[in-house]
């Protein structure tokens, strides 16, 4: 009997496809683990401006967030049905990039942006990789090119499909759709952005969507929130899987990124 | 002759007993009001006159070419038979004794400050000051209260657009609260005006570009930005007119102040 928080987001243990309620359907991933010979886990120090907190504050936020629905979580299923369809990445190895696509869209949902939906498939195409990344490979591209528009309209890519056509009028038309702001260290490489647990878990009280890459799943998420769950605090993550969890969530139980990077502003683009 | 210089003597001290000092200049005394101030509303009615009784030559102002009332200056004393200002339309006889008289008429409406200026004054107190009311004219208000006027009828509100402004860097779980929280947003989502069909309010990072947002939002961001003094903030707009209002502490604030604003 699958667990199911707030009786209908499926909770994660073991395996990723514990979140298909309606049983298991062939995915693809494509996150690249890291490799720890290559680089290991170095001690860091808290780093920079964001605000940490304790896991019994991080409850308190939870439970007011609750009480005036003020969370991504509620701002995703205002009237119990979701504010966009989610992107479905399957058959494509590009769920580094499905993450900040999705984090994008969550921004714009916050800043009450008309929804657009943005093509993770076209991003990795762009960048020329496409066998597996990072999402912090996919935030800097975010930041620096923006991403494009679902679409078969000028200056959009079709879904699901590595045959677009990258002109000018297409980067013309991503430029209005950038990452402007983001815990992201411009110091270290794309694939060695991380955040602590603490910061993750902060991230997730504060309306941040967090991109994270977890290495024994081999796949990228969106972590939307921090939810209770059995006496641990556990991110609530948004897939890019078809058919996955309720409208593509899902809760990891205790399960944190090794690779993470969040986003706080993009451009208020109305097209 | 030695009293004489006594007298003198201490007239020079202000010491002298039973000789009130003169008054150099003399203005009407207004019936039933109270001894004029310095400053004061003096009203003259058409075929009046009023004068300036003075035993110092004075410079007044304004002169004879203001267009309001005409000003004219001759030695005295001098007898006059007419009406004088505050003397009830009555035609009177008056003797004037002062050095100087200085006869005001009214030519049309309308309002002057009078100044009385002795020749060679240095004691700013010695200027005299009025306000006359020429013809009917209404003076401008004094320093008293002001009676209520009507109030305004309460002008429909045709447009209404709010922004949420703060930094990323700063962001707290309040700050949160109060610009997601349903109650707020269902609020704004019916509430105010709408643009290309989205509903128009916006949380943003201060140091958003604005240009690339709705054309009126774009513009109202361009308006408000200049003002940003603090973070948090709640920018309010109501037909047109902005202004950058307390970031609310709760999510109950918040929809008080946008109903305060909005009317509703």
């Amino acid at each position: 009997m699958p667990e199911l928080y707030k009786g209908l987001i499926p909770v994660i243990r073991q395996s990723l496809d514990e979140g298909f309620l309606r049983g298991a359907a062939p995915v693809q991933t494509g996150a690249v683990p890291r490799d720890y010979d290559e680089d290991p886990v170095e001690m860091r120090d808290s780093p920079d401006s964001l605000q940490l907190f304790e896991d019994d504050q991080i409850l308190d936020i939870y439970h007011e967030q609750e009480k005036y629905e003020s969370s991504l979580e509620h701002l995703y299923l205002r009237g119990g049905k979701p504010a966009f369809q989610f992107l479905d990445q399957n058959g494509f190895p590009d769920c580094w990039v499905h993450s900040t696509a999705h984090a994008m869209m969550f921004n714009r949902l916050a800043q009450n942006l008309p929804v657009l939906r943005f093509n993770a498939v076209a991003g990795a195409t762009m960048m020329k990789r496409t066998d597996g990344g990072w999402s912090g490979l996919s935030m800097k591209f975010a930041r620096e090119h923006g991403l494009p528009v679902i679409g078969t309209g000028p200056g959009e890519w079709p879904y699901q499909s590595r045959k677009g056509r990258d002109t000018p009028e297409l980067r013309e038309a991503m430029a209005l759709h950038k990452v402007t702001e983001g815990i992201y260290d411009l110091g270290k490489k794309e694939w060695d952005q991380t955040l602590s647990k603490k910061q993750q878990k902060s991230t997730g009280s504060l309306n941040m969507p967090t991109m994270i890459d977890i290495n024994r799943f081999g796949h990228a998420m969106l972590q939307i929130r921090v939810v209770p769950w059995k006496n641990k605090l556990c991110p609530l993550v948004l897939n890019s899987w078809d058919q996955f969890g309720h409208y593509g969530l899902a809760v990891l139980f205790d399960i944190w990124a090794d690779g993470a990077c969040a986003i706080t502003s993009t451009t208020p683009s109305v097209k | 002759m030695r009293s004489i210089l006594t007298f003198l003597l201490l007239a020079s001290l202000g010491l002298a007993a039973d000789v009130p000092a003169p008054t150099l200049i003399r203005l009407p005394l207004i019936a039933d009001k109270p001894a004029p101030s310095n400053v004061t509303v003096e009203t003259l009615n058409a075929e009046e006159w009023f004068i300036i009784d003075a035993d110092v030559e004075c410079f007044i102002f304004p002169d004879d070419k203001n267009g309001i009332i005409s000003v004219k200056t001759e030695p005295g004393p001098l007898r006059m038979k007419g009406k004088f200002a505050g003397g009830g339309g009555k035609v009177e006889t008056r003797d004037f004794k002062g050095k100087w008289i200085t006869t005001i008429e009214s030519v049309r409406a309308g309002t002057v400050e009078l100044l009385i200026v002795p020749v060679g004054v240095t004691d700013r107190s010695k200027i005299v000051q009025r306000t006359l009311a020429v013809m009917g004219a209404r003076p401008p208000p004094g320093p008293g209260p002001i009676p209520p006027g009507p109030t305004p009828p309460p002008q429909p509100v045709t447009s209404f657009r709010v922004i949420f402004g703060f930094e990323n860097s700063q962001i707290t779980p309040a700050i949160n609260n109060v610009m997601y929280a349903k109650m707020v947003e269902d609020y704004l989502m019916v509430n105010t005006t709408a643009e290309n069909g989205l509903a128009g309010f916006w949380r943003t990072d201060k140091d958003a570009d604005g240009s690339t947002a709705t054309p009126m939002m774009a513009a109202l961001w361009a308006a408000v930005k200049p003002k940003i003094t603090t973070v948090p903030f709640l920018a309010v707009e109501v037909n047109g007119k902005a202004e950058i209002v307390p970031f609310p502490k709760t999510p109950e604030e918040c929809l008080e102040t946008l109903k305060k604003h909005r009317g509703k």
